[in-house]
């Protein structure tokens, strides 16, 4: 299952090798650092929802301050004329996964070797470049929004927001346009709420050609995926029970997890500044197995902003549809055949009870945003944003399905770089 | 009159409308920009080995989307101004074509991306000047009537 999430929580072990191994790479070279730059980032953000039923990225119904406030750091040395190193640690007031509010992550320890004008490779932990965005996801400053679109961005990224390994970025040059390519490829791990993530092979690429003041952009990556999830072991348990009755129990216990699925992320972007207009407009696809614990999915947005002095008012329709695997249910009506209801109550119970689960990550909604953006000076803006939720899609809570479907989110957020 | 050619737009409109009745308006449409756009020159080391740069090139280097100069194996130094210089808002608005918030977003995306470092920042032009002068990485920007000999031209900004 991959409506998935989580930034990599930062274990010592891996960071220390991953130190470790630069120190020992750069060790002759450490003597030359002439060059430090310390640079950071950060937001201080308050949201609320109209109801209390529900909760979005940890909003309920009264003021908080938690979940847009984060404060990154970045550091940069310059080594030598073409190696680099750089790394950020970023602090969240609200996470995915079960890093302790504000606990400081490490994002990214990865160096940069300049190969020629055009091409260079990087090693270490760095961001993946799903999306458009991606890779600044989390520097408000840099965009018009409180927050990048949320079918996009929340919960796919989280975990795969990061991974180990290598990547290699080019130019090349035409006329009057030209093209970013950049492949890549490692690891990623992580956890979103109580699913746990193992991202083994990751491999992807990503095409980027600007044309004066347009950007369009290509990116696809793929990923060898396992996934489970505490939270189904007692259906797992269940089913494991009813297993000496026939095999298609055993394999419906097998499918509330995933194994070694390779995922599918693609991705197009579309940035166009005109004057004092600026569109963005992504479109993405998640393609799972189509089989046990996944599914597919499909979103995008299309924000619109216009300049004017200090002011930038901005609209943005996005939407997203979560597809599960039908696996579950298919196999669930195969058993049926086998063992048909009315037999055994506890099995009859264990199938609605599953059903049910397998249907809520069936799920689609549309989100219509409106908001400000104003510059209060040079490296601080002050955002003002409602967002029109029309479904509980995007939502947490217990027996979503059953509750009222509209939810309407106000934040206030001033983001700075320094 | 040949500063017109250097206006696109300038040239249909006075084919469309005819030369007599238009000619003051070009003559506006002309002025304006050269009153309240400084010339400027992008100055290199005269030790630097390229001839010249397109500007598209050094579009590039001041976005930080090239770091080295090309066809060289020398890394770029990327010298800027303040903001509140008049050199800094006519450089990017002319060359670049970002204004200030937008070229701050730019750059906040761009550092906190892990692309690479900003450009250094100088106070003034003479400041630019001197360290262009002595530096053989170095690329800036002064007003073109600044130039001397310690600097070399490598592009200008309002001779494309």
């Amino acid at each position: 299952m991959v409506r998935t999430g989580s930034t990599v929580k930062v274990s010592g072990a891996i960071y220390r090798s991953l130190l470790c191994a630069m120190l020992y790479a750069f060790h002759p070279a450490l003597h030359a650092i002439d060059n430090f730059s310390f640079s950071g980032f950060g937001s201080l953000g308050m949201g609320k929802i109209n109801r209390d039923d529900v909760k979005f990225m940890g909003y309920d119904d009264s003021w908080s301050f938690r979940s847009d406030t984060m404060l990154g750091l970045q550091a940069q040395a310059d080594i030598s004329d073409r190696w680099s190193a750089t790394t950020q640690i970023v602090s969240r007031g609200f996470n995915f996964d079960d890093t302790s509010d504000f606990e400081p992550t490490l994002e990214w320890l990865f160096a940069s070797y300049q190969v020629s004008p055009e091409a260079r490779i990087r090693f270490g932990r760095m961001r993946t470049p799903l999306y458009l965005l991606s890779e600044s996801l989390e520097v408000g400053y840099s965009y018009p929004w409180v927050r990048p679109p949320v079918d996009t961005y929340t919960f796919l990224l989280t975990s795969l927001s990061n991974f180990n390994g290598v990547d290699l970025s080019t130019n090349v040059d035409f006329a009057n346009s030209d093209l970013d390519i950049q492949v890549f490829a490692g690891a990623s791990q992580g956890k979103y709420i109580d699913f746990d993530l193992d991202f083994y092979a990751l491999f992807g690429a990503n095409f980027k050609y600007h044309w004066n003041s347009l950007t369009l952009r290509y990116g696809v990556t793929i990923a060898k995926t396992d996934a489970s999830s505490a939270s189904l072991d007692p259906i797992i348990d269940a089913y494991q029970q009813f297993a000496p009755l026939d095999p298609i129990f055993a394999e419906l216990a097998d499918s509330h997890s995933t194994e070694g699925a390779w995922f599918q992320y693609h991705g197009l972007g579309l940035q166009w500044d005109y004057g004092h207009w600026s569109l963005i407009a992504e479109q993405y696809a998640t393609l799972g197995p189509n089989e046990d614990f996944a599914n597919d999915s499909y979103g995008g947005y299309i924000s619109l902003s216009r300049q004017i002095g200090r002011f930038t008012p901005y609209a943005v329709i996005g939407y997203y549809k979560n597809v599960f695997s039908d696996d579950i249910s298919t196999l669930i009506t195969q058993s049926e055949a086998i063992i048909p209801p009315g037999n055994i109550p506890q099995l009859d119970g264990l199938r609605k009870i599953d059903q049910q689960v397998a249907s809520q990550f069936d799920e689609d909604g549309r989100t219509y945003t409106l908001g400000l953006r104003y510059e209060l000076f040079t490296q601080a803006a002050l955002k003002l944003e409602v967002e029109y939720f029309d479904s509980n899609a995007l939502m947490s809570g217990d027996d979503l399905d059953q509750k009222p479907d509209e939810t309407v989110l106000t934040s206030i957020v001033i983001d700075v770089v320094f | 009159m040949g500063v017109i050619c250097k206006f696109p737009g300038v040239k249909p409109l006075l084919r469309q409308t005819g030369l007599a009745l238009n000619t003051l308006y070009v003559v506006v449409l002309c002025m304006l920009p050269m009153t309240s756009w400084a010339e400027l020159a992008v100055i290199v080391n005269p030790q630097n080995p390229v001839e010249d740069l397109s500007a598209r090139e050094v579009t590039k280097l001041f976005l930080g989307r090239l770091r080295m100069y090309p066809g060289t194996d020398l890394e770029t130094e990327v010298i800027d101004q303040q903001e509140d210089q008049p050199a800094f808002r006519d450089f990017y608005h002319q060359l670049v074509r970002m204004n200030q918030s937008k070229l701050m977003r730019y750059r906040a995306s761009y550092l906190f991306s892990g692309q690479g470092n900003l450009p250094t920042e100088l106070p003034d032009e003479a400041a630019v000047k001197r360290y262009v002068a002595s530096h053989i990485n170095a690329i800036g920007y002064i007003d073109v009537s600044a130039v001397d000999d310690s600097v070399r031209v490598i592009h200008s900004v309002n001779s494309k």
